[in-house]
């Protein structure tokens, strides 16, 4: 192993994200859902199954897609904002886990669309120099919360040189 | 002419002057646009093929086009002004609705002179001004005097480069600060070197095309390839002797045809290298990096140190076996697609040493310590190569299987050619995967591998953006994940460590990252 690599601190545990998160992703898999019986329903249809070979199935994986899976994300979702990064973890099955360090931020947004909106919450995207894999995005966070943390990340942003 | 003049600092509060590009550049552009103008034209001439219109009627309707035409370029060239300020270069377009766009010396990525053909014969280029925001935030002027053009990038990159040094102590790295106007050649493409690469460029591409627009647009021929007559008729003639000599001589034709379209192949990979990498040079000054290449159209790039990124050195498995490379820098401009930041075409190993370590970013040598990445990489890599593509081969045959569909698609064996491929593909996946490492030093991080085209990767520590740790089923399932780091301009993975290590490495990387402020970098 490398000498320069200094022996890490613990990660530090992730807090999670606002509950009202997870209606935002039971409508995410919804959409999901009505796609997949529709696909059922037309594969059906054209090739001439008996009612039921592909939409009972479709229907029990659609009951499981917006009934279990939206709480398993919810809880697979955490962040972090350690000292002078954030770090941003998500996924279970695939999982990722960001880190950006605040002297890399090019520019903060706080965005929410209507369901957000309707829930009182808000993402928080961070964007570093480049076009791909730029972008660290923070969804699902309290409204307030995200404008709370973008100011303090704003602040930690070290005043520009130039 | 009007020489470029730059108000001196300090002049602020007076507008600068605006311009209007070269009025040669209208008729540049206006010749450049006449290929676009054959397709109206031609349209016209074909419309009115019935009516039996009189020539007079048909001619004054080109000549109305090519005036309405004309009209609109020259509106164009006169509603488009640009005005340089001390800090800022501004463009105006538009004929009714005027939009201005301003862009700060210190937005701008690199500052490039290109000459097409035309352009070149009266002197003129154009000035593009590359931000690394994507395409439309760039802003070009076409068309200066060269040495107009010339004079306007020294200004803007010294202007740049005062305010850079005045503003962060920290100043460009990598800096062996070259004295103020002198250039010294990093490396030149000899012509020698230039053919052979022009044979590394063969294209199969060129030929599968080829074969393929033989097969589709025959009737173009000027006969018919599928008459049993024509060939009947070439055997008695020319070709008699040919079929006389049986077998053997007409598997010598059949490879005689494959040569043909080989030689095609080769020319075509020749004729574009030599028109586009003719002259290649890249000299070193206190600027930055300079590069002069093209032969019909010129282009000279001028990419500032603190810009690199990254660099990439890339080969191919001939190539690598006769000891030739080629590089590239990474930064932001190449990033938005617009420049393409070759430094070395084709070089010698030490010759591409010399331009990397130039920028700040030495190569690996016998003292580097690599890492092997997991051996379970390669096989994992190719597992989820075919796992895709069974997805997309059981897709394609169920859509097969539906009768309706099945009727329109023409018989073939689709599925066995779509199984062939995923095979291919996935043997392909399974052996660049192989042998990759990486290496991680006071200052630089690096990764290698690949066999049909090996590759190396060396990024500055302090330049990494972000660092995500990603893992599928698979990975996740043995305890392992993908290291992904941002870049600007470009992406640098190491696949398949071990959690613990992955772990070692993102707080190794974050602690160097604290060290200075993106802007300072990008």
């Amino acid at each position: 192993m490398h000498s320069d690599a200094p022996a890490h601190p613990a990660d530090t545990p992730l807090s999670p994200l606002d509950p009202r998160f997870v209606s935002l992703l039971r409508v995410a898999m919804g959409r999901w859902a009505l796609l997949l019986l529709a696909a059922a329903f037309a594969g059906e249809a054209a090739a001439g199954l008996p009612a039921g070979l592909l939409t009972l199935p479709a229907l029990l994986i659609s009951a499981v897609l917006v009934a279990v899976v939206p709480g398993r994300q919810y809880r697979r979702w955490g962040y972090a904002q350690e000292g002078d990064h954030l770090r941003v973890a998500r996924g279970f099955v695939f999982h990722s886990d960001h880190v950006v360090p605040f002297t890399r931020v090019q520019h903060i947004d706080v965005t929410r669309g209507p369901l957000e909106r309707a829930r009182g919450l808000g993402t928080l995207t961070l964007y570093t120099a480049g076009t791909h894999n730029t972008s660290v995005v923070l969804p699902g966070l309290a409204h307030e919360q995200a404008l709370a943390m973008r100011e303090s990340i704003r602040a930690r942003i070290p005043r520009r040189s130039a | 002419m009007t020489s470029v003049t730059v108000p001196p600092a300090g002049s602020r509060h007076r507008a600068p002057p605006l311009r209007r590009t070269d009025p040669r550049s209208l008729l540049v552009t206006m010749v450049s646009a006449l290929p676009n103008m054959a397709v109206p034209i031609l349209a016209l001439l074909f419309s009115t093929r019935g009516d039996r219109l009189p020539p007079s009627v048909v001619g004054s309707g080109i000549v109305l086009l090519a005036l309405l035409l004309a009209l609109a370029a020259w509106l164009r060239w006169h509603r488009t002004q640009f005005a340089i300020g001390t800090d800022y270069i501004r463009l105006e377009t538009g004929l009714l609705a005027r939009s201005a766009r301003s862009l700060p010396f210190d937005r701008v990525q690199d500052v490039s002179l290109e000459q097409p053909l035309l352009a070149r014969m009266f002197g003129l280029a154009a000035v593009k001004f590359e931000t690394g925001a994507g395409k439309g935030e760039d802003l070009s002027l076409t068309y200066l005097p060269l040495a107009e053009g010339e004079a306007l990038r020294d200004a803007v990159r010294r202007r740049r480069d005062d305010h850079r040094i005045a503003g962060s102590p920290s100043g460009a790295k990598g800096g062996d600060a070259c004295p103020d106007d002198e250039e010294s050649v990093l490396f030149a493409l000899s012509t020698r070197r230039l053919f052979a690469l022009g044979l590394f460029r063969f294209s199969l591409v060129v030929v599968a095309l080829l074969a393929g627009a033989v097969q589709q647009f025959d009737f173009l021929l000027p006969f018919d390839p599928y008459a049993p007559d024509t060939w009947e008729a070439f055997l008695a003639g020319p070709g008699s002797r040919l079929a006389a000599a049986g077998a053997g001589a007409q598997t010598l034709g059949a490879l005689l045809g494959a040569g043909v379209l080989l030689l095609i192949g080769i020319a075509t990979g020749m004729v574009r290298t030599v028109l586009t990498e003719w002259g290649f040079t890249l000299t070193r000054s206190r600027q930055g990096f300079r590069r002069r290449r093209g032969l019909l159209h010129v282009t000279d790039v001028v990419m500032p140190v603190h810009r690199v990124q990254a660099v990439l050195v890339t080969t191919g498995i001939v190539r690598a076996r006769l000891g030739w490379y080629g590089a590239k820098f990474v930064s932001l401009a190449g990033d938005a697609g617009a420049g393409d930041h070759v430094v070395v075409p084709l070089g010698r190993w030490a010759e591409v040493g010399l331009v990397a370590a130039a920028a700040g970013f030495p190569l690996p040598d016998a003292g580097t310590m690599w890492t092997r990445v997991s051996p379970l990489h390669p096989p994992l890599q190719a597992l989820a190569t075919a796992g895709r593509w069974a997805v997309l081969v059981l897709g394609a045959s169920a859509v097969l299987s539906i009768a309706p569909v099945a009727a329109t698609v023409p018989a073939g064996p689709w599925i066995p050619a779509l199984i062939a491929l995923a095979v291919l593909r996935t043997a392909w996946v399974w052996l660049e995967a192989r042998r990759q490492e990486w290496s991680l030093d006071a200052t630089h991080l690096r990764k290698r591998g690949g066999w049909l085209s090996p590759r190396l990767q060396v990024a500055d520590r302090e330049r990494i953006q972000s660092v995500t740790l990603r893992r599928g089923p698979l990975l996740g399932a043995l305890g392992l994940v993908d290291v992904h780091l941002g870049i600007a301009g470009g992406r640098l993975m190491i696949p398949a460590l071990p959690l613990p290590q992955a772990r070692r490495l993102r707080h190794a990387l974050l602690d160097s990252m604290r060290k200075r402020d993106f802007s300072a970098l990008v």
